[in-house]
């Protein structure tokens, strides 16, 4: 247990110098693949269930199979990879943030059920997540023209939990928690996927836009990753 | 029948104000039966909460009543709890009643009635119960959703070791529903068709989250948690202190932790007060002291939480428990060698009162001193008799003076006290040689012990004193840690003095007088035996004013540089024993005994010499050699590399003669002569084959790659010397007579080259002489450019046979010597082809080592100097050439064609290839 501890809290040092740097500075960085690196790595981290699945259902006494078995995301409450992938960058950006917003929530509710390592820690990691996120939203915009810029409304954001019919009991509740926090294991690893996708798919950014954003035609911005290729950091094609 | 009728109406009217007399005075023995049953549940207590009223009774009555209850589960008939409850009960009053039942309600169907009796001492005997009421029914099953599984209670709160009953509701009696306490398959027992029940006891402590229960159909389980408080201990240890008299702090110890989230509450009640306050702390509270000082406090701490309250109590009096705040700013002011002040402070009590404060010096860890001090504000205090250049940690700490209760917490303070000058004179002997009649004095001093430096020793004063010119002295200062110096003196008397310095001064001086004279050495030198503790020795004193007498000795072996030891001894002692670690057995140890006069001279007085312990023969090498005649003896089985000391003595029957000095003998290194053994064969097999490897390689040398003949050297060249120009060293061609024709017989059908014809090397294969064409003729010579290519064989074999030497007839539109067909892509190709093929192993393995090539006359590789003027390629033509010089007539290309590199290279011996 305390090896597994140790284990986590180097990384998490790690992420946590990261975050600390970028909020330290208060601006963000401009490099792309770099900011995009990062994104990717915490997604990793986070998608670890031994961060804060595990710790959770061992403190709560869920790990008999039956129970495990049943602790399962429900459908809704995180989206699904699909439709991650089907929204444009600044849409993902924004669901993900939303996202992440809630789960936060979440963890401040659960603030008796968890680890409080465990509960600082995940905390930590979205609030470094969120400010990379910023981050990312900045510096995808300054590469878009201002049409691309203009707010698009959120894709497939989170939901909340719909209220039960009677108050839930402890147990319910326990089994809904761990379901939530499988999910969100589950989401942050889809929303690895889709980051790596960026970093892949250079030259085929196209892929990756929203049906709409399609539509609309050739007045919409370049691909962000054919900019990249061609003009220098911090300036666009005229 | 008439007067029947008149004597039952009169006796009526008779009874009648008795009747009313009796109701106004006294209850009415009816019974009164309860009315307007109201049944309800309270799921999370697991109450059935009743509520009724009795209204037949007047409105001023007021009367005492039991209420029987009964309880049926499931069905009216089955009753599972009958019970009485008495109250006394106005008119019109709603009574209220609950029952708890263990099993949840949502479980069962459950019904109530009761009834009531008079239980009035005003109402004589006998009493009467009322009608039974009807059957109310409390169903908390309506209010369940359509979900196939039910698990009651929903949560609980049970304290460790109670029983709690557990019941699901399935909804489809056709499922197989199992349940489980945490992991553990839980058995229970029907108690309706679709309702089990589990009954659960001496639950125990799982974890703070609860303890899971839960039942699995088909579905997602539904379940429980069971949240198990540990039972509250009473606190303990429960006491209370002031450090100001300004607030009061009562600690306890609470036992273990419940194990639930929700902690018990702790509440500080003061009896005489009045007043309570909630602690905030589950072990400490704190009460503030009012501005009217109470000086007694009756404190009650309640402990409590859902299931148990506890409580204890103590009676406190202000002043007993003043409880000091730990001084601070301890410092040491004016520390020297021997003193130093401490200077500390305390925070203030109430209006200044006084503090106890004890002071304790410590040394080593040890308590010194201890000295009490009573201080107000700043405390101050002299320590005195302290060492000199010496750790010392001040500790304070200070108690209420007017009720002594409990100490406070100490501070501590490191301090050294300052150097002194050593206090004694450091122990000096000395060793005395004479060379060329001078004596030389090594002086020797023990270092000090730590209770005398009294600071660092720094350095040590020798001054060398001349008795015979009292005005001549010599300094010498020594730095620590050296323990000894040497000093050349002259045949004079000297007294020397050694003194030890430290930063605080110098110690007293140490006295060693020196006569420039040898002294009396002849003295006889005695035997002795050692023993466990040493040396045991005595002496006879020469002189009744011997201030003292000294042993020396060296503690390692003779064949050692002496390590001189010594030891003083007193005027009155004849006698010590020498002892020390560095003594071994079987080793001869010299001691001299001198007796120090009043002048601090020193006269040797006795010679000793002894083993610590005389090893038997067999280990100390003790022979006896029993032929006198004998003159010879081997010893045997010594150490290779070691020091033995022998000597040879006789004897006789009376016993062994006088003991010589011993004789000293090294025994060699016992391996030197078996490596001697092993090199010389070594060295003789490595030249051997080294010899071998050469005459190997000379032999290979001259059978694969002789030695490339020099032009300069070559005999032609001899026989041009004695014609014209005996300084001549390179051939002209002009110079030479083609007269004659050297044949060489090739056994093989190898080529020619025939240079200024244009016969095709196949045309004159094994027709022609086969080695070369010397000098051209005018008769065979058809072209400008003819050159000399003296070609072995034994080199790129593959590449001759194929013809790409580059050696074609001569035409105009090809320059002598040029190698045009090389530098054309479909030569180039074709051999690269070639080589490729060759590479995959088309060319046996003997073949292909004939390509290999020795030295490349690339056309490209020639002339330095000249630009070229053809691009470099690679050289292809692999043959070997003998340089020889050309005419410059025959080599020089038309004008206007690129110049010969070969020709021009030769013409410049220095850029030879």
């Amino acid at each position: 247990m305390r090896a597994q501890r140790m284990q986590r809290t180097l990384p998490s040092l790690v992420l946590r110098l990261l975050f600390l740097g970028t909020v330290a500075m208060g601006k963000c960085s401009g490099k792309y693949h770099e900011l995009l690196l990062q994104l990717q790595r915490q997604a990793d981290l986070m998608q670890d269930p031994s961060t804060l699945l595990d710790p959770y259902v061992l403190l709560q006494g869920l790990h008999s199979p039956i129970l495990k078995e049943h602790c399962r995301e429900r459908p809704g409450d995180f989206p699904s990879e699909d439709a991650l992938w089907k929204l444009s960058r600044q849409d993902f950006l924004r669901t993900l943030n939303a996202t992440l917003g809630l789960v936060l929530r979440m963890l401040s509710a659960l603030q008796q059920g968890l680890p409080e390592a465990a509960q600082q820690q995940a905390e930590m990691y979205i609030r470094g997540f969120g400010n990379n996120i910023h981050c990312m939203t900045q510096l995808l915009h300054s590469f878009s023209d201002p049409e691309a810029a203009e707010p698009t409304p959120p894709g497939p954001g989170p939901t909340l939990p719909p209220p039960l019919p009677t108050p839930p009991s402890t147990f319910q509740r326990k089994l809904r928690n761990c379901g939530f926090l499988r999910g969100y294991h589950r989401f942050m690893h889809a929303a690895g996927q889709v980051l790596r996708g960026w970093g892949e798919r250079r030259g085929h950014s196209l892929r990756h836009r929203p049906r709409r954003a399609l539509q609309r035609g050739a007045r919409r911005t370049r691909p962000f990753l054919e900019v990249r290729r061609l003009v220098p950091r911090g300036q666009l094609p005229r | 029948m008439a007067l029947f009728a008149v004597l039952q109406t009169t006796f009526l009217l008779a009874l009648l104000p008795l009747r009313t007399y009796q109701s106004e005075v006294l209850s009415e023995p009816l019974p009164l039966t309860p009315e307007s049953l109201n049944v309800s549940i309270n799921s999370t207590k697991q109450c059935l909460h009743l509520q009724w009223t009795v209204h037949s009774l007047d409105y001023h009555q007021e009367l005492k009543m039991v209420f029987q209850i009964q309880i049926s589960r499931f069905k009216a008939s089955n009753v599972i709890w009958m019970g009485n409850y008495s109250t006394t009960v106005k008119r019109n009053q709603v009574l209220h009643w609950s029952w708890e039942s263990e099993l949840p309600l949502e479980c069962a169907m459950h019904f109530v009635r009761m009834r009531t009796m008079v239980d009035d001492a005003r109402i004589p005997a006998p009493r009467f119960w009322s009608n039974w009421s009807s059957w109310e029914k409390a169903d908390a099953q309506s209010s369940l959703g359509d979900q196939p599984l039910y698990v009651f209670p929903k949560d609980k709160l049970v304290e460790e070791g109670s029983d709690v009953t557990i019941c699901y509701i399935s909804r489809n009696h056709q499922d197989n529903i199992s349940c489980y306490l945490e992991d553990e398959l839980t058995y229970g027992k029907q108690l309706d068709q679709n309702v089990w029940a589990f009954e659960l006891k001496n639950v125990s402590f799982f974890r703070k989250s609860g303890t899971n229960f839960y039942c699995k159909g088909r579905g997602i389980p539904e379940g429980l948690v069971l949240f198990v408080s540990k039972v509250l201990e009473e606190p303990k240890d429960f006491s209370c202190e002031t450090r100001d008299l300004k607030t009061l702090t009562c600690t306890w110890d609470p036992g273990k932790d419940t194990g639930l989230i929700q902690l018990p509450s702790y509440t500080l009640f003061e009896s005489f007060s009045g007043k309570k306050t909630l602690c905030k702390h589950r072990n400490r509270c704190d009460w503030q002291v009012t501005q009217d000082p109470q000086e007694t406090y009756n404190f009650t701490l309640v402990a409590e939480n859902y299931f148990r309250k506890r409580s204890v109590n103590i009676l406190f009096n202000l002043i007993h428990g003043v409880h000091p705040m730990a001084p601070y700013n301890l410092f040491p002011k004016n520390v020297n060698a021997t003193h130093a002040t401490m200077t500390w402070k305390v925070y203030s009590i109430g209006n200044n009162s006084a503090l106890l404060c004890q002071l304790q010096l410590l040394g080593e860890g040890k308590v010194i001193q201890q000295h009490n001090v009573s201080v107000r504000v700043n405390g101050e205090y002299l320590l005195s008799e302290l060492e000199p250049d010496t750790d010392y940690m001040a500790r304070v700490c200070c108690a209420y003076a007017d009720h002594f209760w409990k100490w406070s917490e100490s501070i501590s303070q490191k301090f050294t006290t300052g150097e002194a000058a050593p206090s004694e004179a450091p122990d000096v002997w000395r060793d005395v040689t004479f060379v060329s009649g001078h004596p030389t004095v090594t002086l020797f001093w023990k270092p000090l012990a730590k209770v005398h430096t009294n600071g660092k020793i720094l350095f040590y004063n020798v001054v060398v004193e001349n008795l015979d010119e009292p005005s001549s002295l010599e300094v010498l200062s020594v730095p620590a840690p050296a323990n000894s110096t040497k000093v050349t003196l002259n045949q004079s008397s000297y007294q020397i003095h050694v003194t030890a310095h430290n930063s605080a001064g110098p110690s007293p001086a140490s006295t060693v007088a020196i006569s420039g004279h040898p002294g009396n050495e002849n003295v006889e030198e005695g035997r002795m035996n050692g023993t466990e503790d040493g040396f045991p020795m005595s002496w006879k004193p020469q002189s009744r004013n011997a201030t003292g007498y000294v042993v020396e000795w060296c503690d390692g072996p003779q064949n050692l540089p002496c390590i001189l030891r010594w030891k003083n001894l007193g005027p009155t002692t004849t006698g010590t024993v020498i002892s020390s670690g560095a003594f071994r057995p079987g080793v001869r140890y010299n001691f001299r005994i001198y007796e120090i006069s009043t002048k601090r001279m020193a006269h040797l007085l006795e010679k000793k010499a002894g083993y610590l312990e005389e090893l038997d023969n067999s280990v100390c090498c003790k022979y006896t050699i029993d032929n006198p005649d004998e003159k010879t003896f081997v010893v045997k089985a010594l150490q290779p590399e070691s020091v033995y000391e022998f000597l040879v003595t006789p004897y006789t029957s009376a016993g062994e003669g006088p003991l010589d000095d011993f004789t000293k003998v090294t025994t060699p290194d016992e391996y030197s002569h078996i490596l001697l053994h092993i090199i010389l064969p070594m060295i003789f097999c490595v030249l051997v084959v080294m010899i071998t490897c050469y005459l190997k390689s000379q032999w290979l040398k001259d059978k694969c790659y002789p030695d490339i003949p020099d032009p300069y050297k070559s005999s032609v060249l001899s026989l041009i010397k004695f014609k014209e120009n005996p300084h001549i060293t390179i051939m002209n061609v002009n110079d030479c007579v083609p007269d004659a024709i050297e044949v060489v017989n090739k056994p093989e059908g190898s080529k020619t080259q025939f240079i200024g014809t244009r016969k095709s090397p196949t045309e004159t294969k094994g027709t022609k002489p086969t080695y070369l064409d010397l000098l051209p003729t005018e008769k065979n010579y058809s072209g400008p450019g003819p050159c000399i290519c003296f070609e072995n064989f034994t080199y790129n074999r593959a590449a001759s046979d194929l013809g790409y030497c580059g050696h074609f007839p001569v035409t105009p539109q090809a320059p002598p010597c040029q190698l045009g067909p090389l530098t054309s892509p479909e030569n180039l190709l074709k051999t690269l082809e070639q080589n490729y093929m060759n590479s995959l192993g088309e060319i046996p393995a003997g073949e292909a080592n004939l390509n290999y090539v020795s030295q490349l006359a690339s056309p490209m590789s020639g002339d330095k100097e000249s630009p070229p003027t053809n691009p470099p390629e690679p050289a292809l033509c692999s043959e070997y050439k003998m340089q020889m010089a050309l005419p410059l007539g025959l080599a020089s290309p038309p004008p206007g064609e690129d110049s010969s590199l070969s020709s021009t290279t030769l013409s410049d011996p220095s850029q030879r290839h």
